[in-house]
């Protein structure tokens, strides 16, 4: 189970030169990362404890990056994924897309501060 | 003010409701088999569950008002491998009872009801493979309260 962050530079209206838009969306594309695991980090259901520890930030690009919970059940398959929608007999118990959520909703003040002290 | 009603109930009464009232659903191969997750353990394969998603803020609130309560919930049916193909009809019917709709309970106003995203996934066991369908909703409810 995986959340991918990716910001898309599309066109720079920002006084910034590109070396430093770049700067500007890395800071933030990592500032959401560590928001995501960290709120992930609080609501994941610790059971047995074996899905909270499976979590890492992996890097996939310059301006991406996942936020990934990969714990096997017995049979291989990810634990995580199955804690987030649920399986046959137990509910949902959603951890990483509502953390991703929270992080969307403060993305625009972030992005401010950020702006804020490279501008 | 306090509030007296539980927007995410008032939801799920409206599902049940919705649900087990449409011709086409029942007629479909999860028959009365509907319910908010977890599954009643004595039902057979295949049955449709429902559950709300927590999906960060879900007030619409302006100059203190509570407007609006903006909730997801995942509506699957779930059934073994083999049903695969027996639950598509039966997602087909949910969309056709759920999406664009809107409706009432006794304490609240389902202002809309629309299709979000599909789910499909597979769930293994040792033994058996099982297989979960259907989709997220947005579900606008305003109490009346």
């Amino acid at each position: 189970m995986s959340v991918t962050v990716r910001v898309l530079v599309r066109r720079n209206d920002l006084p910034l030169t590109e070396e430093r838009v770049r700067d500007f969306a890395g800071e933030l594309v990592g500032w959401i990362g560590d928001l995501v695991y960290r709120v992930s980090q609080e609501e994941v259901p610790v059971d047995q404890d074996v899905l909270r520890p499976s979590a890492e930030i992996v890097k996939t690009g310059d301006l991406s990056l996942e936020v990934r919970y990969d714990a096997r059940n017995v049979s291989g398959h990810n634990y995580g994924f199955y804690q987030e929608y649920g399986t046959r007999h137990h509910p949902a118990q959603p951890y990483l897309v509502p953390a991703a959520f929270r992080a969307a909703e403060q993305v625009p003040d972030e992005a401010q501060r950020i702006y804020g002290r490279l501008g | 003010m306090a509030r007296t009603v539980d927007p995410v109930v008032e939801a799920q009464r409206w599902l049940l409701t919705t649900l087990t009232a449409d011709a086409a659903v029942t007629a479909s191969a999860v028959g009365t088999r509907i319910g908010s997750a977890p599954a009643n353990r004595s039902w057979s394969y295949p049955f449709l569950v429902y559950q709300h998603l927590p999906r960060g803020k879900d007030l619409r609130v302006v100059n203190g008002v509570v407007l609006l309560h903006d909730l997801t919930f995942l509506v699957k049916a779930v059934g073994t491998d083999f049903d695969r193909l027996v639950l598509e009809p039966t997602t087909v019917a949910v969309f056709n009872a759920l999406h664009n709709t809107f409706g009432v309970t006794a304490n609240a106003q389902i202002v809309a009801c629309t299709h979000e995203r599909p789910i499909s996934y597979p769930e293994f066991t040792e033994s058996q493979q099982f297989v979960h369908l259907g989709a997220e909703y947005r579900i606008l409810v305003k109490p009346n309260d």
